[in-house]
């Protein structure tokens, strides 16, 4: 049977590598698509990938299982991505903390239009993009590892309700920017 | 329960993030209901093409990128603790040996001042003539010579020559007195 996370990270304490690998293997693929989806860069998705992971190897001496192995992953990915983004806003003034949903200027296309399927899929990318960057990530960590509220708002440092509401505006604003959709289309 | 309460919470009953009797309570609501049924539609459809946004697999480097860093900042870090012991090492033994030394030198010092000779050196063996050493071997033979050394070891002073002319001098003097009384 695998090892859990926790005792994984506590034979990477004793300096066993191998756990260490066991543990990259299981999460490297979800935190890189985290990353690589809150930043839409594949090139500084893989740095913060690197970047958590070695931060994981550090920190297994002192690590204390407090709470889910997940939770403490991905605070330290909300970290990064976080620093990443104010590095690339550091000539602009925007907040990590503006929740503003953007207006929809434009509908986009005519909802009505069969689209293909990656025309969709941009829209996708581009509505995404267009949320601020908490609820950004809300989404991201709800829709796409189905981590609960409770853990989510562990993760960003907020409030279960807090969670809830971003999440709703989120789905709100996606329905809004993707406009009504055929079927078939997905 | 009115719609506007219903469809504030339409995102968190599509995500079961609601207890049982709000969930049964919604769904009862939106398929009742024309207005909330559309919003409910519009937001899951909206939450069920972002499927489309398929994961992607990270390039097979990357892990080994990991790999190679997380092997460095194992050398670092046993270096961080090998470093300072080193150095604690390295000052002990240099503590050490310059104490030792100095302790050496000490006791060669005090030697050469008891046995009152002068420490021979390679130097200074080179520069010894060969006929002198043969004159010292043959003064060891002669046994007046360790009366002469048996003489000079029982002497504690050796007056000076200005001493001793002195000595002869105030000698002569008091014996003119003697013979002008």
């Amino acid at each position: 049977m695998d090892d859990t996370d926790i005792a994984l990270m506590a034979r990477i304490k004793e300096g066993d590598l191998e756990a260490y690998e066991q543990l990259l293997d299981r999460h490297q693929r979800p935190v890189f698509n985290t990353a690589y989806k809150f930043l839409n860069d594949e090139a500084d998705a893989e740095d913060i990938t690197q970047e958590v992971f070695i931060r994981v190897y550090k920190a297994a001496a002192t690590y204390k299982p407090q709470a889910k192995f997940t939770t403490w992953l991905y605070t330290i990915v909300k970290n990064l991505c976080f620093n990443a983004i104010r590095k690339k806003q550091s000539g602009r003034l925007l907040s990590i903390e503006d929740e503003t949903v953007p207006e929809m200027v434009s509908p986009g296309d005519d909802p009505s239009e069969m689209l293909s399927r990656e025309q969709l899929k941009r829209r996708v990318i581009r509505a995404v993009n267009n949320l601020p960057h908490n609820l950004r990530l809300a989404i991201i960590l709800q829709k796409f590892h189905g981590f609960s509220y409770e853990e989510i708002a562990q993760m960003l440092g907020c409030s279960q309700n807090a969670v809830k509401l971003r999440v709703h505006r989120a789905k709100q604003y996606l329905a809004e920017a993707l406009g009504t959709l055929k079927e078939e289309t997905y | 329960m009115n719609c506007q309460w219903i469809q504030d919470n339409l995102s968190a009953y599509m995500d079961k993030e609601l207890s049982e009797a709000k969930i049964s309570a919604i769904r009862e609501h939106v398929r009742n209901c024309t207005g909330c049924r559309t919003e409910y539609e519009r937001m899951s459809q909206a939450w069920n093409v972002l499927n489309l946004w398929a994961e992607i697999e990270p390039r097979p480097d990357l892990r080994k990128k990991i790999l190679h860093a997380v092997q460095e900042e194992k050398s670092s870090q046993w270096l961080q603790i090998m470093l300072p012991a080193a150095a604690v090492l390295l000052m002990a033994m240099s503590i050490y040996i310059y104490v030792g030394y100095f302790h050496a030198r000490n006791d060669q010092d005090m030697a050469g001042q008891t046995e009152g000779t002068a420490v021979v050196t390679e130097h200074d063996l080179q520069n010894v003539n060969e006929d002198e050493i043969i004159t010292h071997l043959e003064l060891l033979r002669d046994k007046d010579f360790y009366d002469t050394l048996d003489t000079l070891e029982k002497i504690d002073y050796l007056p000076l020559v200005e001493e001793v002319m002195q000595n002869i001098e105030e000698e002569q003097r008091s014996s003119l007195e003697c013979s002008l009384v």
